[in-house]
């Protein structure tokens, strides 16, 4: 609540420059909205420019993933889970788990939420047909999202094993050894603190992958 | 056996938890559990070492990050390892790009493609990389049959039970009557993929399929879609060309019982962009046009060729925008603007009435909770405003409860007088959840097992204004609850509940207008036969009665039917 509350706060930031602009505007300079607006988005047209270019560049530079210190951390402590994961996961997710295609970031800073984010409905071909909708509903309990949440490393597991690696016709083609390797390997890159027996299928579950979020 | 209480909810607590007890004691019998000692990551449980008691395992090191460690007597023994069915689920979720083969299970394993490696299989892998072309879609037959009356002035010597079908019924159908399927056409990968999906709804008569193309097969849907890499914490698609855009309905993944408030549909497109705010906010933003072209008409078309044009072209401007909170929390603003342009200049030689263009706008507010394991729960306020909008015909594909465009919604709830100018606001409110995810709770409930699935969902709205005198400042509601109680892998027993109450202004005899409410409630159970707990298949055995108010039931006529008899099935691939 405390992240929703500073949300709102920083959203209506703009919202109170843009009254505060029109006050000016109206009452300071005695000029309607739409000449002193025209004046002021003049001078703004530049900035916002270089504003939108550098925002661009920093959201594609900006860096995703595991931490330096936490890949570190990771390597050494699963080198079988480094090399499975090199080898089946980091073609799409990436080796820091940021993603490098359409793929879902998996590791850092805003990686495994709990909720799976919301799919674009219209984009799934199955959009303009209401029956196949109702049809495709019934693969999940009513109200339920579409995979379930991610809260221990044993949520982890249970959906990596089922579901990954990718192309789904490798999908459950690991051992289960290796799935917990690639697990330990994934928590510890994501900075979530591990017994130091490893996780394994005794623990995972007292392992919250939100911890890092306090 | 176990005390039931009287409430519902008991009751069906009652008839679950002894399920739960089995599928948690890992019962050999039942269908999943054989797929999970044959499937492979089940053997390799067996194979694994035993877990480890909870008394050898090591406390975590607390950190400032980390959440305080347990002691180790206070960390659970370890339960089943692998998932508990661990049948493989193939990329089925809904939503998901890729289907599960056909009439199979979302958990059956892949399939290999035919040999030759030209086609595809249903259920194929996709590589990310690859161009895979897929087939997909549906089959749907449901047939009603309505008991009906004899009326009055009918044939001379009528008598007896008449049957109708398609069932002669006001309100809503718990089916979509008529026979019906798609096949949907895919090739692309991830990046760009082109679509297309051919149609037919045959509701009814089916031969009618064969020389009116409204209801004939067609393509109706067809575009080419780009997901480009994310750049940054932005994620883009792109989508051009004819197909449906959906926003605003409070169900289950933005569907539900009453559909979308706002469905747009014509040639245009979409480019939609998704940004992470923070570790925990995400902002939607989209932008759409859509334009359903027609052409200058110098004479009536008739109706004998079913010619598709109205001679009405409508163009749609959509903005939207959202942010979501810990994928919990989504709140989306949805505006649209629909002007359609009357073509049809043979009015004014013909009927002497000038053409007029007409304009509608629609914004709601889509705010959804999803409240694992409780449920999700949708509310959204909508707001319509038609000006003339009688000439405003595509475009807008759906709005209040399935009603299509300014011209049927004008008709429906502004009134025949109106000419399309009015406005309304409704909300449309659905709550979904799943008994067995609430009882199994912390375990996830995945929807293999007994489960009685629940929707609820109820649509007030108001016409608040229109140029008709008996519909301004009226208001009428929908409701639907859906109950869907699966007593094993291959039964399900349903009830259904639909209502609607409506303003109603009809002409009498002697012109005068006659004022009523238009009401009709349904109740409906059923059987439903499938192939498995979650399969995308269904055969369905039910009986509906019908109540009217007089208004709704209101020519002797033409009597409508009070029992209704279906028997369908549906099977998507």
């Amino acid at each position: 609540m405390d992240g929703l509350v500073k949300f709102a706060r920083d959203s209506l930031k703009p919202a109170a420059v843009a009254a505060i602009g029109s006050v000016q505007c109206s009452v300071v300079h005695r000029r309607g909205f739409a000449s002193c607006w025209r004046g002021r988005l003049q001078t703004g047209r530049r900035w916002g420019f270089v504003g939108a270019l550098a925002f661009g560049v920093a959201c594609a530079t900006m860096p995703h993933g595991a931490t330096d210190a936490n890949m570190s951390r990771a390597r050494s402590g699963t080198a079988e889970g480094w090399a499975l994961f090199k080898e089946h996961c980091a073609r799409c997710h990436g080796e820091r788990g940021e993603s490098v295609s359409t793929a879902p970031r998996i590791m850092g800073d805003g990686a495994l939420p709990e909720y799976p984010r919301e799919r674009n409905m219209n984009a799934d071909p199955a959009s303009g047909d209401p029956e196949l909708l109702r049809l495709r509903a019934q693969t999940r309990p009513a109200g339920a999202p579409w995979r379930d949440p991610f809260r221990t490393a044993q949520d982890l597991f249970g959906y990596v094993s089922k579901k990954m690696p990718m192309p789904a016709k490798n999908a459950g083609s690991l051992s289960v050894e290796q799935y917990w390797a690639i697990i330990n390997f994934m928590v510890l890159a994501h900075g979530v603190q591990v017994p130091p027996e490893g996780i394994n299928a005794g623990n995972a579950s007292s392992v919250r992958l939100q911890a890092r979020h306090p | 056996m176990r005390h039931c209480h009287a409430s519902w909810i008991a009751v069906a607590a009652c008839l679950l938890v002894p399920a739960v007890a089995q599928a948690e004691q890992g019962s050999a019998e039942s269908e999943p559990a054989k797929a999970v000692v044959e499937s492979e990551p089940a053997k390799a449980v067996v194979e694994s070492e035993p877990a480890k008691p909870a008394a050898d395992i090591q406390p975590a090191k607390a950190t400032a990050e980390s959440e305080p460690a347990k002691p180790a007597a206070d960390i659970q023994p370890s339960k089943p390892q692998a998932p508990k069915t661990a049948r493989t689920a193939i990329d089925s979720l809904p939503g998901s790009s890729t289907n599960p083969g056909f009439s199979l299970s979302p958990e059956a394993p892949p399939k290999p493609p035919a040999p030759g490696g030209r086609a595809p299989s249903f259920g194929a892998p996709v590589d990310r990389d690859a161009w895979v072309f897929r087939l997909g879609g549906r089959i749907s037959g449901f047939e009603q049959v309505g008991v009906g009356r004899t009326p009055q002035d009918g044939i001379p010597g009528q008598s007896g039970t008449i049957l109708h079908t398609p069932a002669l019924t006001v309100g809503k159908m718990p089916f979509w009557a008529g026979a019906g399927g798609t096949l949907n056409f895919q090739y692309g990968n991830q990046t760009i993929m082109a679509f297309a999906s051919l149609e037919a709804s045959m509701a009814g008569q089916e031969y009618d399929g064969y020389y009116n193309s409204q209801i004939g097969p067609r393509i109706r849907t067809a575009y080419l879609a780009a997901t480009p890499a994310p750049i940054g914490d932005t994620r883009l698609r792109f989508q051009f060309g004819a197909f449906p855009a959906n926003y605003g309905a409070p169900g289950q993944w933005g569907w539900g019982i009453f559909g979308p408030v706002l469905a747009i549909h014509g040639y245009g497109g979409t480019a939609t962009a998704n940004l992470d705010l923070g570790p925990r906010t995400q902002l939607y933003l989209e932008y759409g046009v859509a334009a359903v072209p027609e052409v200058d008409e110098a004479f009536a078309r008739g109706t004998y060729t079913d010619w598709p044009e109205s001679g009405l072209s409508t163009i749609v401007n959509h903005v939207h925008a959202g942010i979501s909170f810990d994928n919990k929390y989504f709140a989306k603003v949805h505006l649209a603007q629909a002007n359609g342009r009357d073509l049809r200049r043979w009015l004014d030689s013909a009927m002497n009435v000038t053409p007029q263009d007409g304009h509608m706008q629609v914004a709601a507010l889509e705010l959804r909770w999803v409240n694992d394991p409780y449920g999700q729960l949708g509310v959204t306020p909508v707001y319509w405003n038609f000006d003339k909008a009688v000439s405003v015909h595509g475009g807008i594909w759906w709005g209040l409860d399935w009603t299509a465009g300014g011209r049927e919604m004008s008709r429906k709830f502004l009134g025949s007088q109106s000419n399309g100018t009015g406005q309304i606001v409704a909300v449309s409110a659905e709550y979904d959840f799943s008994l067995s995810r609430i009882l199994r709770y912390p375990d996830a409930f995945d929807g293999n097992g007994r489960d009685l699935r629940v929707a609820l969902a109820f649509l007030p709205f108001w016409t608040v204004a229109s140029a008709d005198a008996n519909y301004d400042n009226t208001k009428g509601y929908y409701l639907g609850a859906t109950f869907e109680y699966v007593l094993s892998s291959w039964l399900s027993t349903t009830f259904a509940v639909f209502g609607q109450n409506l303003n109603l202004a009809m002409a009498d005899v002697s012109g005068q207008w006659q004022r009523g409410r238009a009401a009709s409630h349904s109740g409906t159970v059923g059987l439903v036969l499938h192939s498995d707990w979650q399969s995308q298949d269904r055969i369905v055995l039910a009986y509906s009665r019908y109540f009217y108010t007089a208004f709704a039931d209101n020519n002797p006529a033409r009597p409508l039917d009070h029992d209704v008899f279906t028997i369908g099935a549906s099977v998507a691939f």
